[in-house]
């Protein structure tokens, strides 16, 4: 018998390695916005090992940002940053 | 495929969208009060919840429905409502990134639980070229009044639940669906709802902004909105 789950895509339907799946965006979960205070902000990059999500970056110039397509806006990262940077604003607030 | 909604000419049907768990039960409440009290004016009724939406998801966004007719129901088998004469979200932010008015009718009733300016709501709502066949947008500040069960991990899933049907915000979106599309009495509400003083809040308070005669084509006036809107 061929080899079939050869042929099934690495981790099923989501093709890997990658950070983004287009299928299934979770950005509509939150209701809460991370919002990281950069003059606080050490880059420490506590809340990059702890979302769950893989939503926060470094890659930008600017420092920490978040990926709002996939960020849950569950709050984890603000609770574990050890400054207190990252506050949870309401989505409604931001226009986009 | 041909919808089985078109044998149920005068169906109409409410779609509730809420997020998973922490809110699933306000709306299934919402749905079956709205069913029920059509069941007692004599008309016949389905209420279900979207197991496609991962409702056992946190946060997630996820559907109820109910169907209401003066006619014996046919669609039996189609698990999704495909075109609301009324829908109702139970969080404000499910505004953004969901398209709440997809496969609207022309007169269709938004409700929205929140205690923002409803302005600056409207513009969320999608898929925008749908808008204008809304005809009313109405906001009611649920969480106010269904004070006591919002947000909460207990009771949200069916067998565990004993706070019974219309004990929370569900009350307060049912009475405001009902005032704002007419598709229920409030007499019906309130003979089924625990919560009845909920009910009653709710009907009176709801803010109800037309936004179009709900004729097709009919554009949305915001300078309409701006003045009516308090
Ligand atoms: S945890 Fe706080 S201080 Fe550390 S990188 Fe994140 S935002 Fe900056
Ligand atoms: S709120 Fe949650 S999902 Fe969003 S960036 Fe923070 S930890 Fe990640």
């Amino acid at each position: 018998m061929a080899k079939v789950y050869k042929q099934v895509p690495f981790a099923a339907i989501v093709p890997s390695p990658q950070t983004e799946n287009e299928g299934m965006i979770t950005g509509n979960w939150r209701f809460l916005r991370p919002v990281v205070d950069k003059e606080q902000c050490t880059e420490c990059k506590t809340c990059y090992i702890y979302c769950p999500d893989a939503c926060v970056n470094f890659a930008k110039a600017d420092g920490v940002s978040f990926n709002l397509k996939y960020c849950k806006g569950c709050g984890i990262c603000s609770n574990v940053c050890p400054v207190g940077a990252i506050s949870r604003v309401p989505e409604l607030d931001f226009d986009e | 495929m041909t919808l089985a909604v078109a044998v149920d000419a005068k169906m109409q049907e409410v779609t509730v969208w809420t997020r998973g768990v922490t809110l699933a039960k306000e709306a299934r409440d919402t749905a079956t009060l709205l069913a029920k009290a059509g069941s007692l004016e004599g008309k016949y009724n389905q209420s279900f919840d979207n197991y496609v939406d991962l409702p056992d998801r946190i946060n997630v966004p996820v559907k109820s429905y109910a169907r209401i007719s003066p006619e014996p129901i046919e669609t039996y088998y189609e698990y999704e409502n495909y075109r609301p004469d009324v829908v109702v979200l139970a969080e404000e932010t499910l505004v953004k990134g969901n398209p709440v008015l997809k496969g609207c009718k022309d007169g269709t009733v938004v409700i929205i639980n929140t205690k923002r300016d409803i302005n600056k709501l409207v513009k969320y709502l999608s898929p925008q070229e749908n808008l204008s066949k809304v005809k009313v947008v109405a906001a009611i500040d649920a969480d106010a009044l269904g004070a006591g069960v919002f947000h909460t991990f207990d009771g949200t899933e069916g067998c565990i639940d004993d706070t019974k049907i219309g004990a929370g915000v569900g009350a307060a979106m049912a009475a405001a669906a009902a005032k704002a599309s007419g598709i229920v009495k409030l007499e019906s509400l309130l003979k089924i709802a625990e919560n009845k003083t909920a009910v009653q809040q709710g009907w009176d308070t709801v803010v109800i902004l037309p936004l179009c005669n709900g004729e097709a084509g009919c554009p949305v006036n915001p300078s309409r909105l701006e003045l009516e809107w308090k």
